[in-house]
């Protein structure tokens, strides 16, 4: 049996806030910063830790479903119909389950859909550029709201941000 | 130079070897013209159009990211090189009161003094690249730009430079240290200034200076200045937004760990819509509050910073920057551009102050590069400068980072509607 991660993690921040940055001369502004970023970071990766598992499966569905989404009205020259046919063989060949997996999977989507979009602007026709503005949009909406949601703790928000809970947001 | 051709469609000269042709026109039927062909070499999307000294800046970016990981310089380490340093450029000079200063994930930075007795007496500030800065910069621009403004806005004073870091170790530059603040010292919010909420009198004070200075900087004559380090964005109205576009596109395509639809679709959306520039005009490049120092008491503005990003170019540029809504804040339900007036007001101080009307159209292409902008910095450079080991506030980093899902919503918020008219 060992500690586990929750509990970890709040010891090294008690570490850091009542033994380490007590220790640090004011003057040294750079390095109380750094300290407080630490133990920033700490608390959010403590937050973040349990569900961070179905983020990924999340994030990975949201791509998955806006390739399908592309390569069904894609349309256009050569380089078009090239990216297409390679993010098809992304998407085709799916994720085995492995969290890692999982990762490899979302940045090898993400840069197919990318090339898409970058071969578009060569030769897309303009109904798909006009589809896949639409599609790229609506995706970033939920993409955009799940990632902010799941780091709001940071403050970067304003206060008067809705958004709701990231358990909602990826079926937590 | 190169230069873009604009027109009216079919092919036109470029360079030689290079035909610039319509492209298709994008979904609400707007067309573009791209770079096709230059040097004789396929490039299809136009991208190496760039600025020369840009792309030399780029370059040697790319050449250094091979020597990491960096190593934050130790205090002791520098107050051997600056006394080295100082040997050569003030002989007699005693250095004293060095010490490191907090923030800023672009450049290592430290204060120092010159003690009385020598005609250089007095405080510095010292600026130094890690290997990779959170945006890349020229040090010899810098030092010029700011030496061009003495007198004409509030900026540090440039007094000594080693571009190549040839005595520092790091390409360096010293400025004279300037009083003030960021933020009222009694706020607790925000890293490089973000949120910062000044209050009702230091609004009062702070925002007409704040628009009169971006106008000064905008009305600035840069070319009886002799600013050797700059190339002219003018050989067509479109170059001055396309140099952005590829600058910004050739960063994010070098540094960004993972794809994002958004900014791909953002990229195609500037190429197809890049707007004329009818005046040239010096951009400060990263004009907004937490980038300037104010005395608290009297609330006047006493330097304009980071000017590093500086370049020729188009006026909405900076104001785009400056109307983000990130940079700003909100006070009793009313979202304040840069934390000092709405942004209605800000547009309209600054036509007033400048002499030029907004073109809302073109206002709203330079807010999508804004955010496009922000976006390659913090989930693109900054991600990558962490995990690479190669700047010295790697925890800062990645802090800011999700900062970018922010922008990502901003930036689909607006390409999904038409500028105002």
């Amino acid at each position: 049996m060992t500690p586990n991660v929750h509990d970890r993690i709040s010891s090294m921040q008690r570490t850091l806030m009542d033994i380490v940055l007590p220790a640090i001369p004011p003057e040294q502004g750079m390095a109380v910063e750094q300290v407080q970023l630490v133990i920033g970071h700490l608390a959010v990766l403590g937050e973040q830790f349990d569900l961070v598992h179905l983020f990924e499966r999340a994030e990975c569905r949201q791509l998955e479903e806006l390739a399908a989404a592309l390569l069904s009205v894609v349309d256009g020259g050569q380089n078009s119909m090239a990216a297409a046919q390679a993010l098809q063989g992304v998407l085709s060949a799916g994720v085995d389950g492995e969290a890692r997996n999982v990762r490899e999977h979302i940045v090898a989507l993400s840069r197919g859909i990318e090339q898409l979009v970058e071969a578009s602007g060569v030769d897309g026709s303009a109904r798909f550029i006009a589809a896949s503005t639409d599609l790229i949009l609506r995706s970033n909406e939920i993409t955009s709201q799940c990632n902010r949601s799941f780091f709001r703790s940071m403050g970067f928000e304003r206060g008067d941000v809705d958004l709701p809970p990231v358990r909602d947001l990826i079926g937590g | 130079m190169g230069r873009v051709a604009g027109g009216s469609g079919g092919y036109l000269p470029f360079m030689s070897g290079t035909v610039i042709e319509r492209l298709a026109t994008d979904h609400r039927g707007k067309a573009g013209f791209v770079v096709t062909r230059m040097h004789g070499a396929w490039d299809p999307l136009g991208v190496h159009d760039l600025e020369p000294a840009v792309a030399a800046v780029l370059d040697r970016r790319a050449a250094r990211k091979g020597s990491g990981p960096y190593r934050s310089r130790a205090v002791e380490s520098v107050a051997k090189a600056l006394d080295t340093f100082l040997a050569g450029v003030a002989p007699g000079a005693e250095l004293a009161h060095l010490r490191r200063l907090g923030g800023g994930a672009s450049k290592e930075q430290f204060s120092f003094e010159i003690l009385p007795g020598h005609e250089a007496a007095g405080r510095y500030v010292l600026r130094m690249e890690p290997i990779q800065s959170i945006s890349e910069s020229d040090r010899r621009r810098e030092f010029e730009v700011l030496r061009a403004f003495q007198g004409i806005v509030p900026a540090p004073e440039p007094i000594w430079l080693d571009a190549a870091g040839e005595v520092l170790g790091q390409p360096s530059a010293i400025m004279r240290f300037v009083d003030g603040v960021i933020k009222p010292s009694e706020t607790v919010n925000g890293v490089t200034g973000l949120g910062t909420i000044l209050g009702e009198r230091l609004r009062g004070l702070i925002g007409p200076q704040f628009v009169r200075h971006l106008a000064a900087i905008h009305n600035f004559e840069w070319q009886k200045q002799g600013l050797a380090g700059f190339d002219c964005p003018d050989g067509d109205p479109r170059q001055a937004a396309l140099w952005q576009v590829n600058w910004w596109s050739r960063v994010w395509r070098e540094d960004r760990i993972q794809s994002v639809p958004i900014v791909a679709l953002a990229e195609r959306w500037m190429r197809q819509n890049l707007p004329a520039c009818d005046e040239v005009v010096l951009v400060h490049g990263d004009y907004r509050t937490g980038n300037y120092l104010f005395d608290e008491a009297s609330g006047a503005i006493t330097a304009i910073l980071d000017w590093e990003l500086c370049h020729l170019g188009d006026f909405h540029e900076d104001l785009a920057w400056a109307l983000q809504r990130l940079f700003g804040s909100v006070e009793n339900g009313r979202q304040l551009a840069g934390g000092l007036m709405e942004r209605e007001d800000m547009i309209a101080q600054y036509e007033k102050a400048s002499g030029r009307t907004v073109n809302r159209k073109t206002l709203h292409f330079y807010e999508i590069l804004a955010a496009y902008k922000c976006v390659v910095i913090t989930m693109g450079t900054g991600v990558q400068a962490a995990r690479d080991h190669l700047n010295h506030q790697e925890a800062l980093l990645t802090w800011l980072a999700p900062i970018a899902h922010i922008f990502n919503a901003e930036m689909g918020e607006l390409l999904s509607r038409e500028p105002n008219a």
